[in-house]
């Protein structure tokens, strides 16, 4: 997919008008008792929305700025017997088999609409658009590569993994090996050099926290970062706690990251938090041969372990 | 700490093997560096990658975890995921700045006393050559 990053308004429409009539049909034979979606909010952009009737789910949208994920809201549901459904794509899909790989939520409550994805674009990048180039992008699919998602350049996954049903054809997938070049870069530098990049990175950190809330890996009942007893992080806003809480937050979901990008995408002072993920991810590829660290398997790779593993005695 | 001449290394040794490698050193009266303090973990395993930031982060120079050899972990397995964790962890650390000397990894088995001194002398010579550790506040 990354090569031909092509928007298809048409494909979505389509897609959009039967996922109306699906999410309808579920919702009023009683399939589920609530239907997770997105709708069109104030500004145009969509927003995460729970159709509960059939009324309500002609509310439901599908078009290229659907780029919220879903999957963290049925955390909201663990309890009680209602059967939910939910929409996802490639990206979406990944982040729900996250959730049931890590044993957070019943498959059996779950019913899964799959679309297929054709590419999604930054919802900030298209708002800020004049009106012109806005219709152009949305409805004509005429929009430059660099108005999609980050996720969408590397993305290898865009028909749905999980799917009870899936609407609309199967995009080609172009699997190859993940490419990280900001990694790269970064790891060309001095070590002088990196830390003052990562310096200048953290000071703009504000804490507040919505990477962590939006990462479909960090799903624990009680987050280690808002404990007191032991009080891993500390809450003065100095450079060597802002470290830990990045140090902490990429290494705890190491081997488990979707590569989604969506802690960079909410962050609200644009830390470029992927340099850190994209780091584990390359070096869990290149010391464990796990070829695509970034698709849930039933064993994350810090799960498990061969006797071949290179020994780090011997570094020294 | 970063202030005084002699370096400080923290040290977290399993229980079962590296802890009473460096009691069999200790008994056998060989000359070791003083640089290392232990703490003393179940398991290698138990070494939480925080544990090594947050060392870091309230000044150690250096960091030393010391487990049993691979296979003879008296949990079948837990030295295994450790390696893993830590080489994964190493190369994380290098990433961010921080010199990887500071930081090794050593099996030290429970009879292994010549080899446990061996480790602290050794290490503590490379990290001395580093000179005190910038201290993460500083150094970020």
């Amino acid at each position: 997919m990354p090569k031909s990053l092509a928007l298809d308004p048409k494909k979505m429409k389509e897609a959009e008008a039967a996922l109306r009539t699906q999410a309808a049909k579920l919702l009023s034979e009683g399939t589920v008792t609530v239907f997770l979606g997105h709708e069109e909010g104030w500004d145009g952009l969509p927003v995460p929305f729970f159709a509960t009737t059939p009324e309500e789910a002609k509310r439901l949208v599908w078009n290229p700025l659907v780029a919220f994920n879903l999957a963290k809201y049925l955390l909201d549901r663990l309890t009680g017997e209602e059967k939910v459904g939910i929409v996802v794509n490639g990206c979406g899909s990944l982040a729900l088999d996250r959730l049931l790989k890590d044993r957070r939520f019943p498959r059996e409550r779950l019913f899964v609409v799959g679309i297929p994805c054709t590419g999604l674009l930054d919802p900030d990048k298209v708002l800020a658009l004049p009106d012109e180039a806005r219709q152009a992008a949305l409805e004509g699919g005429k929009a430059e590569p660099g108005l999609f998602l980050k996720r969408c350049g590397w993305c290898d996954a865009p028909n749905p993994v999980v799917a009870d049903v899936v609407l609309g054809e199967k995009v080609p997938e172009e699997a190859g090996p993940q490419q990280y070049p900001r990694v790269e870069e970064i790891e060309k530098m001095s070590p002088a050099e990196r830390a003052a990049h990562f310096k200048t990175l953290y000071e703009k950190c504000i804490r507040c926290f919505a990477c962590r809330n939006v990462c479909p890996a960090c799903s624990c009942r009680e987050c280690s970062l808002d404990q007191w007893e032991p009080l891993w992080l500390g809450k003065a806003t100095v450079p060597s706690e802002q470290l830990m809480y990045h140090f902490i937050r990429a290494f705890d979901v190491a081997g488990r990251c979707i590569r989604c990008g969506e802690c960079e995408r909410v962050c609200s002072v644009g830390v470029p938090l992927m340099e850190l993920n994209d780091k584990l991810m390359k070096d869990i590829t290149e010391l464990f041969g796990v070829q695509r660290p970034h698709v849930p398997a039933d064993v994350e790779p810090l799960g498990q372990w061969t006797e071949g593993d290179a020994d780090l005695e011997a570094a020294h | 700490m970063a202030t005084s001449q002699e370096p400080v290394i923290v040290g977290f040794l399993c229980n079962w093997c590296s802890y009473a490698g460096a009691d069999s050193a200790g008994t056998g009266r060989m000359v070791q560096p003083t640089n290392v303090r232990i703490i003393r973990v179940p398991c290698s395993g138990r070494v939480n990658p925080r544990f090594i930031l947050r060392a870091f982060q309230r000044g150690a120079d250096g960091v030393l975890v010391s487990g049993c050899h691979p296979n003879d972990c008296h949990y079948s397995t837990g030295n295994f995921f450790a390696r893993r964790r830590l080489l994964l962890l190493k190369r994380y650390l290098e990433y961010l700045g921080i010199e990887p000397a500071r930081f090794e990894t050593h099996w030290v088995s429970a009879s292994e006393g010549q080899k446990w001194a061996e480790v602290v002398r050794s290490m503590a010579e490379r990290v001395k050559a580093l000179g005190p550790s910038p201290k993460l506040p500083s150094l970020l």
